[in-house]
């Protein structure tokens, strides 16, 4: 082990004591430490809000939903719990009742119908999105299902383990891997569609 | 995969925003009721729900009354003796017998033996006297 790496693993556990006593004094009424909470923890939360949602505006609204929730329920907090995945679950939960929202606002094509378009009908933009993979995937990533789409930003994105995932999402690992499955089946399948 | 979306477009100015939205907006935590205030509560809830709910009226059962013979006879020895009644043998008091029975003049079904129970003075001694009705009324006739 280098001494970087070391230097690494030692700043991360001061982080993360320094973060359990903000908590700690949090639970207390200090909002000092409240604020200390929030700073080391938006960059995270904003990220994975703006990979579920897409949209900064949205994210902003996420973020701020998702520390005003914590404020209200950090009582409840058991201190065996990984923060961040408490944290994350009250996130993707607010994430998810953004998106509902947006969905209801807005008419999307699913996954499905989009596949079955032909070649000739396809858009300028998409023209444009399918020369560039990034843009194909993120397409279809917003185009899956709402579970399916959380499964997989959890999963192939933040990387999490299959029953982080399922403790965030609040199903049985079993139902995380069907969902993570389908949703892998469907941009495989999107992405030979349109390469 | 990782960045499929690129970096969050926000800047450390956004981020203080919400920071100042937060902590401008948050609501104090709801005070907690007590146990003892629930048990209150539900106490209240439960008996105003038990005052209000309309209950189902209980049937009369439908009977149907023997017809029972009673006479009423003045004590054979002094007048301050309780007076004599009379009834069939399987007939229930006559005041409960009576109070759902159809008005008009009893008649008896059968020619049951009359039971006569005479009340004396002494409330632990009742003489009682059984007689065949249809003998005596042939006595009479």
């Amino acid at each position: 082990m280098t001494a970087e790496a070391l230097v690494r693993e030692d700043e991360e556990a001061t982080d993360e004591r320094l973060l359990l006593a903000h908590i700690r004094a949090a639970k207390g009424g200090d909002q000092r430490a409240f604020e200390g909470i929030m700073l080391a923890t938006e960059r995270r939360v904003a990220l994975l809000a703006w990979r579920i949602l897409g949209d900064a505006e949205e994210v902003k609204e996420a973020l701020q939903e998702t520390f005003l929730r914590l404020f209200r329920h950090l009582h409840r907090y058991d201190e065996s719990q990984d923060f961040f995945g408490w944290l994350f679950r009250i996130a993707v939960n607010v994430c998810r009742d953004l998106d509902r929202r947006r969905r209801r606002r807005r008419i999307f094509a699913p996954l499905e119908d989009a596949l079955g378009l032909s070649g000739k009908s396809i858009p300028a933009d998409d023209a444009l999105a399918r020369r560039d993979d990034v843009a194909l995937l993120r397409r279809a990533i917003d185009a899956l299902p709402p579970k399916e789409k959380l499964a997989i930003v959890l999963r192939d994105v933040e990387e999490l383990s299959t029953d982080e995932v399922a403790a965030i999402l609040g199903s049985r690992p079993a139902t995380v891997r069907v969902q993570i499955s389908k949703a892998r089946a469907k941009l495989r399948q999107w992405m030979e569609k349109w390469r | 995969m990782r960045d499929f979306r690129g970096p969050v477009p926000l800047t450390d100015a956004d981020y203080a925003a919400v920071r100042r939205n937060v902590l401008a907006n948050r609501e104090p935590r709801r005070p907690r009721f007590s146990v003892a205030f629930r048990l209150a509560f539900a106490t209240i809830v439960v008996t105003f729900a038990a005052l209000i709910t309309p209950r189902p009226e209980t049937p009369v059962p439908m009977s149907v009354e023997r017809a029972t013979l009673i006479t009423e006879t003045p004590a054979p020895t002094t007048n301050h003796q309780p007076p004599i009644t009379t009834a069939s043998q399987n007939t229930q008091p006559p005041a409960r017998s009576t109070q759902h029975a159809a008005p008009g003049p009893l008649i008896p079904l059968t020619p049951s033996p009359v039971r006569i129970e005479i009340q004396t003075s002494d409330p632990d001694i009742r003489i009682i006297w059984i007689a065949n009705q249809h003998v005596s009324t042939e006595e009479n006739s």
